[in-house]
């Protein structure tokens, strides 16, 4: 082996030591005591780059083309609008935020054209404390017996047949089924509703938790997906 | 004061530009970091500006000058390229002057498109418009300088492998605050890839001692048109590559050699055709000559518009515009512009002038450095600076940034192709498939929280330790000659005496490992915070420089009428006249959907400016501006209310509106504070009406218009 070989192997043992060591990081304890964001900390320069944490509800969220997700969060009781980019490099949030629930993100403070902006330290960092279905994750079997409107959160569901198919208007959905006891509920994820994280979970294999409303199809019980967050056993 | 800043900024860039394999955005990240602790000290935010805009330059100044002599790049790719050459041959004054003369052609272009407003207009929409084809754009450059070098494997190799560090490096928790930190996890990236391994590499190449022959006298051997041609082809270069993201000087020199080379090529195809060889001739050292002034050029400019794209295309593309932007927020107007390009035009004129003067003596005294004594010095510099200010983590990251450096200089692949590193990663976001790539490779991103803030103290601590180190490795280098044994004797008794700096820190308590164990800051800032009213944007919103930066305030509760009426503009004249240059203190209290910061301001004497701006009539009192009403009737909502004769009250500090209703001192009148005093509803032309909140703004408050 010559030496610029021998360089470059030990460069991309290098670089693999990085991504290694890059999944493999745990956060120190101390992140839980984080301080909370207020408007002083946005003023005083030596806080840039700090870690703190923001809790407040979102006012609104936004997926540009590039994948990023941008979420204005507004915390009454420090009358502190912020935003906060969560970039595709971050992998897969664990539900996506949605307008009107409770959302808590640690991460580095930091300013985009001007504008102070929470940098999540991970997708695992965006955590949405309060959801609007106000509810207690239910088996399966509970949308048998519930009614077409109802929204609920179900789960763990292990979802089978998961395939896209484009409607008469040209829209590109998701369909997709789900066993229990004897008996395979049909659902539909409309676009719009789903994102490539969703649909890579949908597809792994693993049990997941859904939002889904129930709704009548053909006379037969059918759910529509909202939502897919990873199932994680207690 | 600002004028001592940027001669201290351009003093200051003349020692970080010779010193090797420091990058200027190394220094300003330091400063950045250093910037609140100086603040504090009542250095503001002019100063700063000020002393980054003339370090950057300065530093582009001088950087070439390590490189031309020692053939040690500082961060570009200009070791191997014609100007070292040039000292080889003893022309290493000539070779000085011509860089001084391509980094005064740099900037002279630079300043001229700062100046002419329509011209960044020009650029800013050039840019806007080649922003949805950016990934082309970079892909295209990206191409071209890997088809066009050779070995084309391992140009691919150096080119990829860079990039996957630079995906590595933005997404790693291994450095505190990843590459958000002021001191993050771009300095042993850099350090590594284009300091460290060229480094390593010239003290395993070269001799114990290569004198560089020094001939004084000598003519600069260029007329001063072609040298404002090579100037001006490199600062036209320099825009491109400033204002693109992803690129850098490397990049631009290489394309410029490249395109150097396109009327040979078309001579080589001709003589083919007529089946002569044409005779190889040595190069031509007219052409090392013109190559020399266009990448000094080129360095000058591209650090200038970098700084200038804040301004043009709103963006920061390098380590001072990141600077600026810290220090003057996003709201960089033309005045700032202006005292930017002063204090860049003070650096440019001090650096060329101690460069031209000087020349004969930077020759002289680099022809007595012993070339691998210093290389070992900054080796040295570079390794401690990075295990004090980073840890083992940037260690880790400067060990796989200067392995991946090293592989062009061991396969002859240039080193340009090492600005993978940045260009892959925005090849990445550009392609709108980064989900993709990421769900491809477990590559998620992940930041580790940034634990301790750095100090100016620990910084310079750093720095003078990183320093002696770096200087007793030299002298030991030095002393130990050709002797390998004795080298390493010396490389021993400076890692001992580093170890045992470190278990004396460790023991007095003031260690870094120990800094590592520190829960996260949770001490909050002062609640009210001093300022000077730095300039009137309109009725209520101001500049104030405070605190070393620059704040864009929007004042708690009011609303002053926009600046396209008339109303609106007699507000803004009347508050700067009124408030302009006052010394305040401010209380942050919010942040609106805006971004902007909402504060109560009060003067000298305690007055709340933002009650004097509606006691003057010239704004009104609103709830959750921007989210309620406007004033849509500027005229209207904002003209003085005439007071009526009973509520008419001597002039006081306190408004009598506000001393009679407000109860709780808030400055505002509540619905149930009009109630408790039995004058709701309150209607326009009340004295209360200005202090109060018509939200649905029928000139009724507390009660229905019918």
């Amino acid at each position: 082996m010559t030496l610029r070989s021998l360089f470059a192997a030990a460069s991309v043992a290098a670089i693999f030591i990085l991504f290694a060591a890059t999944t493999r990081y745990t956060y120190p304890d101390a992140v839980r005591e984080v301080a909370p964001l207020t408007a002083r900390h946005v003023a005083d320069p030596g806080y840039s780059g700090t870690t703190l944490r923001f809790e407040g509800r979102v006012n609104s969220v936004r997926t540009l083309p590039s994948g990023i997700v941008l979420l204005r969060l507004y915390n009454p009781a420090e009358d502190v609008y912020l935003e906060s980019s969560v970039f595709p490099s971050l992998g897969c949030l664990p539900l996506k935020p949605q307008r009107g629930e409770l959302v808590r993100i640690t991460g580095n403070l930091g300013a985009y054209q001007g504008r102070p902006q929470l940098r999540p330290l991970s997708a695992d960092h965006v955590e949405v404390v309060a959801s609007t279905p106000d509810a207690d994750v239910q088996p399966l079997s509970a949308a048998l017996e519930g009614e077409a409107g109802d929204v609920m959160l179900l789960g763990p569901v292990t979802p089978a047949n998961v395939e896209f198919f484009t409607s008469r208007a040209g829209r590109r959905h998701l369909r997709l089924n789900f066993t229990h006891a004897a008996a395979t509920v049909p659902g539909v994820m409309f676009e719009g509703d789903w994102t490539d994280c969703e649909v890579r979970r949908l597809r792994s294999g693993r049990p997941v938790v859904l939002a889904a409303e129930l709704d009548e199809y053909q006379g037969e019980l059918s759910l529509i997906v909202r939502r897919v967050a990873p199932h994680l056993p207690p | 004061m600002t004028l001592f800043a940027a001669l201290l900024g351009a003093l200051i860039g003349v020692v970080t530009g010779l010193i090797p394999g420091i990058h200027v955005n190394t220094v300003t990240a330091l400063l950045l970091a250093g910037s609140a602790g100086l603040a504090s000290g009542g250095i503001e935010y002019p100063a700063f500006l000020a002393f980054t805009c003339a370090l950057a330059i300065s530093h582009t100044f001088f950087d070439v000058i390590p490189g031309l002599f020692l053939g040690i790049p500082g961060d570009e790719a200009f070791a191997q390229l014609p100007g070292h050459r040039l000292v080889k041959r003893g022309e290493g004054e000539a070779a000085i002057r011509l860089s001084v003369a391509g980094s005064a052609a740099g900037l002279v272009l630079g300043l001229a498109v700062m100046v002419a407003a329509p011209l960044a207009r020009v650029i800013g929409g050039a840019e806007a418009w080649l922003r949805p084809a950016m990934f082309l754009v970079l892909a295209g450059v990206s191409a071209v300088l890997i088809l066009s070098d050779r070995p084309r494997s391992w140009s691919l190799f150096t080119f990829v492998a860079s990039g996957l560090l630079g995906v590595a490096v933005f997404g790693s928790p291994l450095v505190a605050g990843g590459s958000d930190a002021p001191v993050g996890a771009l300095f042993p990236s850099l350090a590594g890839l284009f300091g460290l391994a060229g480094l390593l590499f010239a003290v395993s190449t070269s001799g114990p001692r290569g004198r560089i022959p020094v001939s004084a006298g000598k003519s600069l051997g260029m007329s001063p048109p072609r040298i404002a041609a090579s100037g001006g082809v490199g600062g036209a270069a320099g825009l491109l590559v400033g204002l693109l993201p992803g690129l850098g000087a490397a990049n631009a020199a290489t394309l410029l050699l490249l395109l150097q080379r396109v009327p040979a090529w078309f001579r080589r195809r001709f003589a083919r055709a007529d089946r002569t060889e044409p005779p190889r001739s040595p190069p031509d050292p007219a052409d090392a000559r013109s190559y020399l002034v266009t990448t000094s050029s080129l360095n000058t400019s591209e650090a200038l518009f970098a700084i200038v794209a804040l301004y043009v295309i709103g963006r920061s593309r390098s380590g001072a515009s990141i600077a600026v932007e810290q220090i003057l927020g996003a709201d960089v107007s033309r005045g700032d512009l202006l005292a930017m390009a002063w204090a860049m035009a003070l650096a440019g004129v001090v650096a060329a002038a101690i460069l031209w003067r000087g020349g004969p003596r930077f020759a002289a005294a680099f022809g007595a450095v012993d070339e691998r004594g210093l290389n070992w010095g900054v080796i040295t510099f570079l390794i401690v600076l990075t295990a004090l200010l980073l840890g083992t983590g940037g260690l880790a990251i400067l060990v796989a940034a200067t392995a991946v450096g090293l592989v062009p200089l061991l396969t002859g692949a240039r080193r340009a192709q090492l600005m993978g590193f940045f260009l892959v990663p925005a090849l990445l976001f550009f392609s709108g498939s980064q989900g993709q790539v990421v769900a491809l490779l477990p590559i998620e991103a992940r930041t580790a929280p940034l634990l301790p803030s750095l100090t100016l103290l620990g910084i310079g601590g750093a720095l003078l330790a990183a320093g002696a180190a770096g200087a007793a490795m030299y002298f030991g280098a030095r002393r130990a000659g050709a002797s390998s044994r004795r080298l390493w004797r010396a490389v021993l008794w400076v890692a001992g005496g580093m170890g045992a700096a470190a278990l004396v820190l460790a023991l007095l308590g003031g260690a870094y490992p120990e800094e590592l164990e520190r829960p996260l800051p949770t001490v909050e800032p002062a609640a009210v915070v001093e300022g000077r009213i730095d300039r009137v944007i309109d009725g209520d919103t101001f500049h104030l420089a405070s605190m070393g930066r620059r704040f864009r305030v929007r004042l708690k509760g009011i609303d002053a009428p926009e600046l396209r009426t008339e109303a609106g503009r007699a507000a803004r004249d009347w508050a700067t006249l009124r408030f302009s240059g006052e010394q305040v203190t401010w209380r942050p209290l919010g942040i609106d959907v805006y971004g902007r910061l909402v504060a109560d301001v009060r003067l000298g004497d305690g007055t709340l400016i933002n009650t004097e701006v509606v006691r003057g009539g010239h704004a009104r009192v609103v709830r959750d501006f921007p989210s309620g009403r406007r004033a849509t009737s500027p005229a209207e909502t904002t003209a003085p209310a005439p007071p009526e004769e009973e509520d008419a009250a001597p002039e006081e500090d306190v408004p009598a509106a506000l001393a009679r209703w407000d109860d709780d001192g808030n400055g505002r009148i509540t619905c149930a504070e009009a109630r408790r005093h039995g004058i709701a509803p309150v209607r326009r032309g009340h004295p209360a009406y200005p202090f109060m909140l018509d939200a649905n703004d029928d000139g009724i408050v507390c009660g229905s218009a019918r």
